[in-house]
């Protein structure tokens, strides 16, 4: 990975040759299986979210998308967002991502910059009736997942 | 702990007798005593046999220990229900009533131990109402009649509760019971992937592989959700996601070449 900490605008659209990392909370995990609903939007308050929060990894300059885990997860606490301790990061390729969706609609991973999260983006731009649908094809699209506690 | 509850009553057998079924003579004789059946009393012997269990260092039953006790402490609920929560544990105890040896020095430990001292609970915060359920869910598989399966499932019901509370957020209670109603009616279903979804709910995944898997998500809700991929000629895959009446769920899923094993 390069560094490339700047570059993008609030709603641009992610490199297609980039990576996102989603945040599986452990009561997603069951020993080494993920369940794809970890990649759904969820529910607050009857309302659907606006988009799958996802974190942007080439952001963080680091030489492999594994070091950037602990950068990410200083971001996490410093968003006072709790840190499980069995939790993970499911690392995707922004292409193989939107090409997966396809399968049930065109997808849009853009960036989504917040104020103590810079990396935060976000993927959006699919109807709330295909959100199990998404979240299948985009855990089919996971390359790999990190340990939050990996060094 | 109070000596004028426990010692006389304790004082009557010998220590290697107290299996769980002893243990809730005593305690039935002790609730029938109106001067002495008083909620102090009730929550004073359920702590005392979370704390046996704790105590025993067996790993597996330390973990349900903890999750039993923590329900039993912060319950506020009626007399009842602490009873009924009484009885689950020694039931749990008197499965193992064969392990006598380690009681006599356990039960000696527990009451020399001085009330000031605390215990080896930590107070996880959580809804009454949803620590209830977990409680009865782990009850109503522990004491089905697939023991094997349904103990798995409660333990791993049991762990995950433990891992979604350290992540700020809890099963929904809804499901939790509808999971367990689930269950219990499908004794011959295999052991899935339980995990929680994003929405507090329940899903149980059964997997071939990769493209051949079935999952129902429990709502709490008339209908709940199915998910499925099943292989067709020609190297087909049909994937499906629908909304099913609980009751017929499994029966539609295998119409549909879902697989359960």
């Amino acid at each position: 990975l390069l560094a490339v900490n700047s570059g993008l605008a609030l709603g641009d659209d992610l490199p297609p040759d980039h990576h996102i990392f989603r945040y599986i909370g452990g009561g997603s995990i069951h020993d080494d299986f993920i369940e794809p609903a970890a990649f759904r939007r969820k529910n607050k308050g009857g309302q659907l979210e606006a988009g799958l929060s996802v974190n942007w990894v080439e952001w963080f300059g680091t030489a492999t998308p594994e070091e950037a885990v602990q950068p990410l997860c200083a971001v996490f606490r410093n968003k006072e967002y709790k840190v499980g301790a069995t939790s993970r990061f499911a690392l995707l390729n922004v292409a193989t991502a939107k090409e997966s969706a396809s399968k049930y609609a065109p997808i849009s991973i853009l960036q989504d910059k917040q104020p103590k999260d810079e990396s935060h983006s976000l993927v959006t731009a699919y109807p709330e009736a295909l959100n199990d649908e998404i979240a299948e094809q985009l855990h089919k699209a996971m390359i790999t997942s990190y340990l939050t506690t990996a060094k | 702990m109070e000596t004028a509850m426990s010692r006389p009553a304790i004082s009557g057998a010998p220590l290697s007798e107290f299996t769980g079924s002893t243990l809730l003579a005593l305690f039935e004789t002790s609730a029938n005593d109106t001067q002495r059946a008083n909620a102090r009393e009730t929550s004073l012997w359920a702590q005392f046999i979370t704390e046996v269990l704790h105590r025993r260092a067996v790993p597996e039953e330390s973990q349900r220990a903890e999750l039993l006790s923590e329900t039993l402490r912060r319950s506020a609920a009626s007399k009842e229900s602490r009873w009924a929560q009484f009885r689950v544990i020694t039931e749990v105890l008197h499965r193992r009533a064969s392990e006598t040896s380690v009681w006599e020095h356990l039960i000696s430990e527990v009451f020399s131990r001085d009330e000031s001292g605390g215990t080896p609970f930590s107070t996880i915060g959580s809804d009454e109402s949803d620590g209830l359920a977990i409680f009865n869910c782990i009850q109503a598989l522990y004491l089905s009649h697939n023991q094997p399966r349904d103990r798995q499932i409660a333990e791993r019901i049991t762990s995950l509760h433990r891992i979604v509370l350290g992540e700020g957020e809890q099963i929904s209670a809804g499901s939790l019971e509808q999971f367990t109603e689930f269950f219990r009616k499908e004794p011959e279903l295999a052991f899935p992937r339980i995990t929680m979804t994003p929405d507090g709910t329940l899903r149980a995944r059964w997997i071939q592989d990769r493209e051949h898997f079935v999952a129902i998500e429990f709502t709490g809700k008339p209908l709940v959700r199915l998910v499925a991929e099943v292989p067709r000629d020609g190297g087909q895959t049909a994937s499906y996601f629908a909304s099913e009446p609980f009751e017929g769920v499994v029966v539609a899923s295998r119409k549909l070449g879902a697989r359960f094993g």
